[in-house]
């Protein structure tokens, strides 16, 4: 099957493509049917999206209505820029389930670990305490590497801000 | 993790499959946390409570799906199925649990893992959310096959990261609704769980086959099912085929040729589900065993149990001694009509009674359980019962001391002929040759001692005469009896 549509460009005519390709994709797919959810599903899902480097993690461990006794990250992030949300501050924090406490690390199958130092693109959603939790897990979660690519992709977080900027 | 690119991903828009393919690029082999159990067998527990099938098939997709990462890799590792729990929390516990949960979310299946200091897995836990349908073996429609998510989240408990080789069973997404193909591990996987645990000489053991299903043989479907699958193995010697009534304990069924890809297996009972496994075996031992697959024999047409009508006689009648009892009753059945001629009576006392319909006899005294019986063609058999009580036999009382009447004895009968007094006599206990017959204490004949006698009277009307009996010539006689008219 070959596609008409690149999404490696940089250029205008690249973007618009991407946002063609992301639009027509919200056309036949919901959020809630949880499949591998679409960059625009991501965007327009969040309550917030940044990009951001950890500053710090500190686990602490938590249990659940379900009660689940969990190692919890708490990770603050420092905000380069924010895409969608309230740019009210520079720093937030997000809790991930996972990470290393007692002498004891939880791997959570579908969740990131994030390691101080590490930069992403965010896509968060905020309970009503106000924390800060990935949107839909692990796909809430894009890593960059040194030259602002998705880790393990081609997608550029140039390609991202455009489609925020064309979501929000 | 598994997560859908649904159908409707694919049909709906091409264009967002290039994002996702630039989103998801999958150009990293398997990954791993770089931790490993430090033994060669996990023991994992199953809580098979869920919404959607029976306890029994999900422990059977749990097996399978577990299997298949020692079946298929050689690798020295082996999940041993410890048994259910009540397990229902991720908890670090020492305890592998793996469970259903209902609570909404979008995910079908997450595994969380820990490792300890020194760098070895100690607890995995399996959690499979409820928000998707789960089906077990066969038939799903729009769901999601448990064996096929749980042998990708297994991989997780094996400490497997995601892959991003296509197609491969850790890759993070499945294909669709009911894929099946999750189970068949890619040489990625393969290669990322024998990079974790190295293989051992059970490597050499044959490679399990797959594809194992089972439908009803077209020729006898009630009572024979045929069972086929794939040969994986290019080293087996053989098969073994094995069977079970509930999905979980089997038994030895048949060893077949290296040749063998199906069975047929005959004298079934019909309308009940079988459950099949296979393994294949060379000179090193067995393989793993395939996935479970099962089939139902078709039902045979409804057969219902004959009823019984009583006629005759009455629950709880009642009769003297020796009385002639009529019984009566009729049977009939939906499928071989009336099947009265089969009735079968019994009683509790005096055994089998009678057959059939109708018939009349006596019983033994004694209150009886009469039980009416009758087998259909089909092997049904209809009953009822009923209690009849038969009175005892009645006995002479001995007279009392004060009257004994223990010598001759005499009755008598008074009635007219043509108006004429008339009296039978009959007597017994006399001896001699003849007897003198007495009437109101005079002999009125003599006659021989025959033990019966008519004593014409020669008047009309009413009367009352009082008669003895006594042998001719002696005072021994019997008692005396009155007639009246």
């Amino acid at each position: 099957m070959k596609c008409s549509c690149v999404v490696t460009s940089k250029t205008a005519i690249g973007a618009l493509a991407l946002l063609a390709c992301l639009t027509a994709g919200t056309v036949s797919t919901t959020a809630s049917s949880g499949h591998f959810a679409s960059l625009d599903e991501r965007i327009q899902g969040s309550q917030r999206v940044v990009i951001a480097s950890a500053r710090s993690v500190n686990a602490s461990w938590r249990e659940n209505a379900y009660g689940d006794r969990l190692i919890v990250s708490h990770v603050l992030l420092d905000v380069e820029e924010t895409l969608k949300g309230p740019a009210t501050s520079n720093a937030i924090w997000m809790d991930l389930e996972g990470g290393t406490l007692d002498g004891f690390t939880l791997v959570v199958s579908d969740l990131p670990t994030v390691r101080p130092g590490e930069r992403g693109v965010f896509f968060l959603d905020q309970d009503e305490s106000g924390v800060n939790t990935p949107h839909l897990r692990g796909q809430g979660i894009l890593k960059l590497d040194d030259n602002n690519i998705v880790t393990g992709s081609s997608l550029r977080v140039g390609d991202i801000r455009i489609a925020a900027q064309a979501r929000h | 993790m598994k997560s859908f690119i649904t159908s409707r991903f694919f049909a709906g828009a091409v264009c967002t499959v290039v994002v996702l393919s630039a989103l998801t690029a999958r150009v990293k082999s398997y990954a791993t946390v770089g931790h490993a159990w430090g033994t060669s067998q996990v023991v994992y527990y199953v809580n098979p409570s869920n919404l959607f099938v029976s306890n029994a098939a999900a422990i059977s997709a749990f097996q399978t799906a577990a299997a298949a990462w020692h079946d298929q890799t050689g690798a020295n590792i082996q999940l041993v199925y410890g048994g259910t729990t009540n397990g229902s929390s991720l908890t670090l516990n020492g305890k592998n649990e793996m469970f259903f949960r209902n609570d909404g979310s979008s995910y079908i299946g997450e595994t969380y893992w820990w490792y300890d200091g020194t760098g070895h897995l100690v607890d995995a836990d399996m959690v499979l959310h409820e928000g998707y349908t789960y089906f077990a073996g066969s038939g799903c429609s729009n769901g999601v096959y448990i064996e096929d998510v749980a042998v990708h989240e297994f991989g997780h408990v094996l400490g497997l990261a995601h892959s991003g080789v296509p197609g491969a069973t850790m890759q993070p997404s499945m294909p669709s609704y009911c894929d099946t193909t999750q189970l068949s591990l890619e040489s990625d996987d393969i290669s990322g769980i024998q990079s974790l645990y190295p293989g051992s000489a059970s490597s050499q053991l044959p490679a399990a086959p797959s594809g194992l299903a089972v439908a009803t043989n077209p020729t006898s479907p009630s009572s024979s099912l045929v069972a086929s699958w794939s040969d994986n193995a290019n080293d087996a010697n053989g098969f073994r085929i094995e069977r079970s009534y509930d999905g979980a304990n089997f038994s030895a069924l048949a060893q077949l040729g290296q040749n063998a890809r199906t069975y047929t297996d005959s004298s079934l009972t019909p309308g009940l589900t079988y459950y099949y496994r296979v393994s294949a075996f060379n000179n090193s031992g067995n393989s793993g065993y395939s996935n479970v697959a099962w089939g139902q024999t078709q039902s045979t047409s409804t057969n219902n149990a004959p009823t019984i009508s009583i006629g005759s006689p009455s629950n709880n009648s009642s009769y003297a001694a020796g009385t002639l009892i009529s019984f009566s009753a009729s049977a009939l059945d939906t499928e071989d009509g009336n099947i009265t001629s089969s009735l079968r009576w019994t009683s509790n006392i005096d055994g089998q009674i009678g057959t059939g319909g109708s018939f009349s006899r006596t019983l033994s005294s004694g209150t009886h359980i009469i039980t009416l019986s009758v087998t259909d063609s089909g092997g049904l058999s209809g009953s009822t019962q009923l209690s009849v009580t038969v009175a005892a036999t009645t006995t002479t009382t001995p007279p009392p001391p004060s009257s004994p009447q223990t010598g001759p004895t005499l009755t008598v009968r008074a009635y007219k002929v043509k108006g004429n007094q008339t009296v039978d006599l009959s007597w017994s206990g006399l001896s001699g040759s003849s007897v003198d017959v007495y009437r109101n204490s005079a002999v009125v004949s003599t006659t021989a001692n025959d033990g019966a006698a008519t004593d014409s009277i020669n008047k009309k009307g009413g009367g009352s005469y009082t008669y003895k009996v006594c042998e001719s010539g002696t005072s021994t006689c019997t008692n005396t009896a009155s007639a009246t008219f």
